[in-house]
């Protein structure tokens, strides 16, 4: 699921408009556009400003009183002959820090979802705020996200974090699709397309992810017979999700090349969360900073990304040269170089790994936290055949309502090719979008009680409709439209056909499911590490 | 010098004469025989030429009628491409079922003929869809047949006609 999780966690260091006396009166004419609306204030660029800016926030402290704000604010008419918008209404900031010291108090980037969803409660479906280094338009509105999808243009953009595309600069980097932009990023999304979403691409990826998730299954039978419980799930699942990967990539010759290129996935998995940890920590600093000032975090980061693309870097080359007849073969027959197949396998590698792992983990939760829909979901899969397995509506309602309560990429990120009006509210080009999926998906006029764990409600009555599911699109997990998730198809695949073998083979009961909650290292990730008790079905 | 020059020319352009009819054996052979195969095929019991030209309306929510040609075995979003059909925004993702933006209105005469009742992954972008009817499809998912020569579609309005 390699999905655009950089997207989340949305940092911009560009424009910055904040309101410091917390009412932003700004008038926006959308025709002949002149944007005279807030105060411009400067970027925390400076460290040395930060001493400065907490004498600024000590003096402007009795200023901040919060108070819930008339939104029907700024519609000043200008000339009749202009359509005029209100702008997006703000949180009340405090000079230059703005929210920031009320958004690391109530948890930092770790809570960012809580802190954005408990905004948008505040301040509406359409709101802008300046986090730290950036500022963004974050919308929760199930309707404005079909639009947003509409309004991107042909080749979208998206958000990426400061943190990683200055690694990439240092360290003279050429990465994936992820990370490119306009013709280059078409020219090889549309191979990709040909060969990882249609034609129906499930031929390449059964058969692989089939034998990861049997191989999975295979250690945890033998693992459970000395300790029924499994421990270090999450570097556990980061390896299959590597293998499941990889095993597509290279088609049936992965079982004689195994051994020789799984050598470092141990290492692999653990330098991967370790860069998504301290990714999300860097993301409320600008990164340069971080660099300039050598910021321990920022080393760390340094050298985790440098050991995963070490070892990625010597794994793929060996897989380009060897072949195999998987997703890898694929795409170079269809025009794709060696070299640039290490830069987007690379990142697939990097990405899915992570993604697809941490969807498992949560969904595996959610079936201990209601055992009966384990046990539903067991009677519905024991006596279905190996290939009718994806087609099981209860088995994909579990993974659809596990993805809308715990979304892998909590915020989408979109810049918009023209200036646009977004709820009422004016956004002008080039200005970031971010999607708060997390806040639409436990939204109640999105879904009926949006806090509890319904497969069922995704699916289909005679009728073709949903029960409990107001607005389907109030859940985006993969986003839409031509930039949505490229892996989407494998990650369905790797995540169902793993979640039945060990649901077919296992009772599943988690000993610290009070202790877990959902905190942000760039995807949504469990606080804790999730342990699982297995009982074997006979 | 100047003889051997001619004959050098000489010798190129039959080289060039000969390369021309070599590449058009190829041609006839692997492309133009199975063509010609098919069409001859069509008069008697074998299946539909791929060449078979097929039409198809669509009429635009301000009421404009665009009528567009096609082939037999073209998807609908392949003929609003290759026609280069003005429909804003139509098929951003390329038939890769991301998106609904192909979605289109049948007349329930026509959508209860279409060859192929929608896949799970269809419906589920057809949620997404503006104006979703009980006749919608997408245009991406609809392979022209003889059959659905010269049908008219619906073409829902978009964002840009009907905001709300």
């Amino acid at each position: 699921m390699m999905k655009l999780k950089v997207a989340q966690n949305v940092l911009k260091t560009g424009k910055s408009v904040k309101v410091s006396d917390g009412v932003s009166t700004a008038k926006h004419c959308v025709s002949g556009c002149s944007y005279t609306g807030a105060t411009q204030t400067p970027r925390i660029d400076d460290l040395s400003d930060i001493s400065k800016s907490i004498d600024g926030a000590n003096r402007s402290k009795e200023s901040i009183v919060e108070k819930s704000r008339d939104r029907n604010f700024a519609t000043v008419a200008v000339t009749a002959t202009e359509t005029i918008v209100q702008e997006a209404p703000e949180p009340r900031g405090i000079p230059v820090f703005g929210t920031l010291l009320s958004f690391i108090l109530a948890g930092g980037p770790k809570k960012q979802h809580e802190y954005v969803d408990r905004r948008h409660k505040e301040l509406g479906s359409v709101y802008r705020e300046r986090l730290g280094p950036i500022t963004a338009v974050f919308v929760n509105s199930s309707h404005e996200f079909r639009r947003v999808f509409r309004l991107e243009g042909s080749v979208p953009k998206h958000f990426l974090p400061e943190a990683w595309t200055l690694y990439n600069e240092t360290r003279n980097c050429r990465r994936g699709l992820l990370f490119m932009d306009g013709e280059e990023w078409m020219y090889f999304r549309k191979i990709l397309n040909k060969v990882m979403l249609v034609p129906d691409p499930t031929n390449l990826m059964f058969q692989p992810c089939q034998d990861a998730a049997v191989e999975l299954r295979q250690k945890w039978q033998k693992q459970i017979k000395t300790d029924a419980v499994i421990t270090n799930l999450q570097v556990q699942l980061y390896q299959w999700s590597i293998e499941a990967m990889m095993a597509t990539l290279m088609g049936s010759c992965w079982h004689s090349y195994k051994q020789q290129l799984s050598r470092d996935f141990e290492l692999l998995a653990e330098v991967l969360h370790n860069i998504f940890e301290y990714s999300a920590k860097l993301s409320v600093i600008p990164a340069k900073l971080a660099m300039n000032l050598r910021f321990p975090v920022w080393r760390k980061f340094v050298a985790s990304a440098d050991t995963a693309f070490e070892i990625v870097r010597t794994l793929v080359p060996e897989m380009t040269k060897l072949g195999g007849d998987g997703l890898l073969k694929k795409m170079m027959d269809e025009g794709i170089r060696a070299e640039d197949a290490i830069c987007i396998v690379t990142d697939f590698i990097l990405a899915a790994g992570d993604t697809t792992a941490t969807t498992l983990q949560w969904t595996l939760l959610l079936l201990c936290n209601y055992p009966e829909k384990q046990e539903e979901l067991f009677e519905q899969l024991k006596d279905v055949s190996q290939r009718d397995l994806l087609r099981v509506p209860l088995l994909k309602g579990v993974i659809k309502e596990s993805l809308r309560l715990y979304p892998i990429a909590p915020f989408i990120s979109r810049y918009l090719p023209k200036d646009s009006v977004i709820g009422n509210y004016f956004v002008p080009k080039g200005e970031l979008l971010v999607l708060s999926l997390y806040s639409s998906g436990r939204d109640a006029a999105n879904f009926s009680q949006p806090n509890e764990f319904l497969p069922e409600r995704w699916i289909r009555t005679e009728k073709g409709t949903y029960q409990g599911v107001m607005h389907p699109h109030g859940s985006l997990p993969f986003a839409l439209g031509a930039r949505s998730c490229i892996g989407r198809k494998l990650a369905e695949i790797q995540i169902s056909l793993a979640l039945a073998q060990l649901v077919k083979s296992f009772k599943i009961e988690c000993i610290n499911k009070d202790q877990v909650e959902l905190i942000l290292h760039l995807i949504s990730v469990p606080s804790k590490s999730i342990k699982l008790k297995l009982t074997e079905r006979i | 010098m100047k003889r051997m020059a001619l004959v050098n020319h000489l010798k190129k352009f039959s080289r060039s004469v000969l390369n021309i009819a070599s590449n058009y054996s190829k041609y006839t052979s692997n492309t133009m025989l199975p063509f010609l195969q098919t069409t001859r095929g069509a008069s008697t019991t074998q299946p539909l030429s791929e060449k078979q030209e097929v039409s198809i309306t669509f009429v635009k929510a301000n009421g404009e009628r665009i009528k567009a040609k096609g082939n037999v075995g073209d998807s609908i979003l392949d003929i609003v491409v290759n026609n280069e059909i003005d429909l804003d925004g139509y098929g951003a993702c390329e038939g890769t079922l991301t998106c609904s933006t192909c979605h289109l209105i049948f007349s329930k005469e026509v959508y209860d003929a279409l060859p192929n009742k929608p896949t799970d992954e269809e419906l589920d972008m057809l949620d997404l869809a503006y104006e979703l009817t009980d006749t919608s499809r997408l245009g991406c998912q609809i392979i022209m047949t003889k059959k659905l020569d010269g049908i008219e579609v619906r073409v829902p309005s978009t964002i840009n006609d009907a905001r709300a």
